[in-house]
């Protein structure tokens, strides 16, 4: 008994262990420290317990109290978009928004799809992008999931009447971008959307956050920070899971967003588009070759004085209205909007005002004699021959008029545009020592060539301007295994071709525009500029008024000599008014006086058949009046044939409107 | 045949005594004051979630209740088991429950991570974690283990093979990351040791290596540009420094 009682007590022997492990005082002694171990970590964790619990409390709880109220953004009204007289080109019509709060959607995963393929039904939105967009912000139940921005009064009313058969779903109110004038300046204005992940990123320390509505393009994106105005705060009770436990509580409301006024004319950027499309269908149904696959152009028109754009055109265009509320991707893809598609509808979304670059042909002359005057390689009542062709190096450079032969002065080259006189320029540019740098382009560059203009309009390019450090560095031995010793050198022919504009040469409507200024407003280079001012919008009490902006950089000298200039202008101004002009036919009988130039520029196009071969650009630039100029317009029918053909009587169009004037009876156009 | 009868009756009255007897000795050997303590702790948990949970689910104010009843009910089944079992049958089979206990917080690693961390087995109706269980049949392996070695608990070596067998489990739990577990784990192992009678100067020189250990993870390595830890674990071991924040 005594030996069964031990073994209780203490463990049981073990054939291993030499003798049963007692409980020795050694032993005693380790688990009472041990114990008094335990005991001091427990009074310590009670103490601390004691002074977070009683002396802290009050303060702590107050704490976590605030911890319970969560914030909820209040989207602002976004400010319109007003032309330079005050007509609304965008603005906001209130919408009624389906939101879901994924928190309150029912917990058992049938009910919950039953409930989303109902609300599906009821939307005619797909129940898969229900679906997709719930679990996308389901690490975030504080941010109401968008299902549908524009829902019809039906459908709301359908909501509302069966509230308890859709939990987690609510109607609130939104503002949805309208386009009054529907596609009108679409490159302009641009689009806006639901900021992306990647925007959110780059975009979270200036305020943006989940959910806000961002401008992607144009003006919309430009002066976001103008249009998008300051969102608001409600309150909302919610549990430790951050569950909603009460009604949305408005704390600070939403400043809506600033109006920005643009330089645009709604009625001369009509008359700009329609000028546009007029050029493309006379080209199409000029017969001319090439023509029949004209199917783009842009129209710029901006006040010489200071850079203001009064139009911008870009056809083909797009409704900026397809990127409002929900956005369905087949509508994308019928508009030509996704990368997909983009091509087959010639890449609607491109503003080929600053981001097509185009050969600028004869248009770029007058860069080349106000180069050669100021180089002093070329006086300007100098004499020169001009023929059908001109041969250097064994090379033989066409006139586009083969059978003309006589001489003549520089304004009549530039009005008569005759290529074989500014061959003979260009030659001389290459024949100028090198230590100075190629000297046409330095004048060109001078000009705005070969760099974005500055417009506040966002993508735009900066053409090319060809130098022989440019040939040195594109075609290299890994780029151009085949003629790069050849290639990479500069050559009498390029300085020939440069001069009238051809080859490499790369400028945007744009640029030309702003060229085409210069000479306008005596030697300015202006920077061409969309932004009027930004207005606060008069609210209860406070009235309207006008918000500091940045304003365009003042028009800055070229230090181009006057008598320069004046050629270069009496040129100009032949080429629209004497029988022999390039645009006499189209210009000469408008009322007011107008000065410009054609251009036809060819470019290695592929209609879409596999073949690239060159097809000429029809351009047009010019000012008028003539003698104090108010308006440049520029324009570039992609494949429109000659200058005279396609451009210029779409720029006429576009004088027509701004001077409200008609232009009578138009000859026959002899042009390149 | 009646006699036969009769110390057959008398047999089965001396075996219901004796069984009586075993039975009431059992019941008093019985550790009351730790049952009655879990009792509480029990009780207090259930009382503290029916005033908590009362307003969760609308229309049934008792559902957290009743689930943590059942939870508890099957705790105390649990229990029983537990206790019939011989302790015998843990000192000799030591290494059945140290192998099944790594092997389970092994193959852990091997599936997908939930949360961020792979510490669970999902058995389909069931997702569960091992490391958890590990905390009770870990001591239960160690013990087994330095009972064996009672003897030779003093010698360098043994201690070393110990802390060998100790640090395994921990650092799988730690790589899941659990590193809570791992710690708790840890304690476990030093408090083995210490009852187990290692020498002092083992058990200071060890606990010099930890302080030293730790330092080094915590601000040592990462001054010097190697972040052994990740930023919230760091926060973890050192926020009891400053309460208020929420880190």
């Amino acid at each position: 008994m005594a030996n069964r009682v031990r073994s209780r007590r203490f463990l049981p022997p073990d054939p291993r262990v030499e003798e049963p492990y007692r409980f020795t005082p050694k032993l005693a002694l380790r688990v009472g420290l041990l114990g008094m171990v335990a005991l001091a970590v427990f009074a310590t964790l009670f103490l601390r317990l004691w002074s977070l619990q009683v002396l802290n409390g009050q303060q702590l709880l107050r704490a976590a109290q605030n911890n319970q109220r969560r914030d909820i953004r209040v989207q602002a009204p976004r400010g319109p978009i007003l032309d330079r007289n005050g007509q609304v080109l965008v603005t906001n019509v209130p919408g009624t928004a389906v939101q879901i709060w994924s928190s309150d959607l029912p917990k058992r995963r049938g009910v919950r799809l039953r409930e989303i393929r109902k609300l599906a039904r009821v939307l005619d939105v797909p129940a898969y992008q229900i679906g997709a967009a719930v679990r996308k912000h389901r690490s975030d139940p504080l941010t109401p999931v968008k299902v549908k921005d524009g829902a019809t009064q039906a459908q709301v009313f359908y909501l509302k009447e069966r509230a308890e058969d859709f939990p987690g779903v609510q109607i609130a109110p939104t503002y949805l971008r309208y386009y009054p004038h529907k596609e009108l300046a679409a490159h302009v204005l641009g689009y806006v959307s639901e900021i992306s992940p990647g925007q959110l990123k780059a975009l979270h320390d200036q305020g943006y956050r989940g959910g806000d509505t961002i401008g992607q393009t144009g003006i919309e994106s430009y002066y976001d920070k103008y249009l998008r105005g300051t969102a608001g705060l409600s309150q909302l009770r919610v549990d430790s899971l951050g569950r909603p436990i009460s009604l949305v509580l408005p704390k600070v409301p939403a400043h809506p967003g600033d109006a920005v006024r643009l330089t645009l004319d709604v009625k001369l950027q009509k008359a700009a588009e329609e000028a546009l499309r007029y050029g493309i269908d006379r080209a199409r149904n000029s017969g001319c070759y090439g023509c029949w696959n004209a199917n783009g152009g842009a129209i710029v028109a901006i006040d010489p004085h200071d850079g203001a754009v009064r139009a911008l055109a870009s056809y083909p265009t797009y409704r900026p209205s397809l990127f409002v509320g929900r956005v369905r991707q087949r509508a994308l893809d019928v508009a030509g909007l996704t990368p997909r598609t983009a091509e087959g509808a010639n890449f609607p979304a491109l503003d080929r005002a600053i981001d097509g670059a185009y050969p600028p042909g004869s248009t770029f002359k007058p860069v080349t004699a106000i180069a050669a005057m100021q180089e002093h390689i070329l006086q300007p009542f100098e004499s020169l021959p001009c023929t059908g062709s001109y041969k250097k190096n064994g090379q033989v450079f066409k006139n586009w008029d083969p059978f003309v032969n006589e001489a003549m002065t520089l304004p009549t080259a530039l009005a008569k545009s005759c290529d074989t006189y500014f061959y003979q320029v260009g030659y001389r540019f290459y024949g100028m020592p090198s230590d100075r740098g190629p000297r046409l382009q330095a004048w060109a560059s001078r000009f705005g060539f070969g760099q974005k203009t500055g417009i506040d309009l966002g993508s735009e390019r900066s053409g090319l301007l060809p130098t022989p450090d440019w040939r040195k560095k594109t075609y290299t031995k890994k780029t151009d295994p085949g003629h790069w010793a050849i290639d990479s050198l500069w050559k009498p022919g390029d300085s020939i071709q440069l001069a009238i504009g051809q080859k490499d040469l790369l400028v945007t409507p744009m640029q030309m525009a702003r060229f085409y200024a210069m000479i306008a407003n005596g030697g300015k280079l202006v920077t061409p500029h969309l932004l009027q001012d930004v207005e606060q919008p008069s609210s209860n009490g406070t009235p309207g008024r006008a918000v500091p902006s940045t304003l365009p950089p003042a028009p800055e000298p070229t230090n181009v000599d006057a008598q320069a200039l004046a050629v270069v202008r009496e040129g100009l101004y032949q080429a629209t008014h004497y029988s022999f002009g390039t645009s006499a036919s189209i210009f000469g009988s408008f009322p007011i006086s107008i000065s410009g130039k054609t251009g036809t520029a060819e470019k290695s196009i592929d209609p879409g058949d596999g073949y690239p071969r060159l097809f000429n650009q029809s351009w047009w630039c010019g000012y008028g009046p003539s003698d104090s100029p108010d308006l440049v317009v520029c324009a570039l029918i992609e494949n429109g044939g000659h200058g005279g053909d396609a451009a210029a009587p779409a720029a006429l169009k576009v004088f027509e409107s701004f001077f409200g004037k008609q232009a009578t009876v138009t000859g026959p156009i002899h042009s390149d | 045949m009646v006699d036969h009868y009769v110390s057959n009756a008398r047999a089965a009255a001396r075996a219901r005594r004796r069984e009586a007897v075993e039975v009431a000795s059992f019941v008093r050997r019985l550790d009351w004051l730790l049952l009655g303590s879990v009792a509480a702790v029990v009780g207090y948990g259930l009382w503290a979630i029916a005033g908590i949970t009362h307003h969760d689910v609308t229309g049934n104010p008792g559902y957290y209740l009743t689930r943590q009843a059942v939870y508890v009910f099957i705790g105390v089944v649990c229990l029983v088991v537990a206790v019939l079992v011989d302790p015998e049958l843990y000192r000799t089979r030591w290494r059945w429950i140290f192998g099944t206990t790594a092997f389970l917080i092994a193959i852990v690693l091997l599936t997908g991570p939930i949360r961020g961390s792979k510490r669970w087995l999902d058995l389909g109706f069931f997702r569960f974690q091992p490391s958890e269980f590990g905390k009770v049949l870990f001591v239960l392996a160690l013990a087994g283990l330095v009972a064996d070695r009672a003897r030779g608990i003093t010698r360098v070596g043994t201690v070393l093979r110990i802390l060998g067998f100790g640090l395994a489990p921990i650092f799988l739990v730690f790589i899941q990351p659990d590193i809570g577990t791992a710690l708790v784990y840890g304690a476990a192992l030093a408090a083995v040791l210490f009852v187990a009678g290692a020498r002092w100067w083992h058990l200071a020189a060890l606990a010099l290596a930890v302080v030293v250990s730790c330092m080094a993870i915590l601000w040592w390595l990462p001054a010097g540009g190697m972040q052994v830890l990740k930023p919230y674990q760091t926060s973890r071991l050192t926020g009891f420094t400053h309460p208020t924040s929420d880190a």
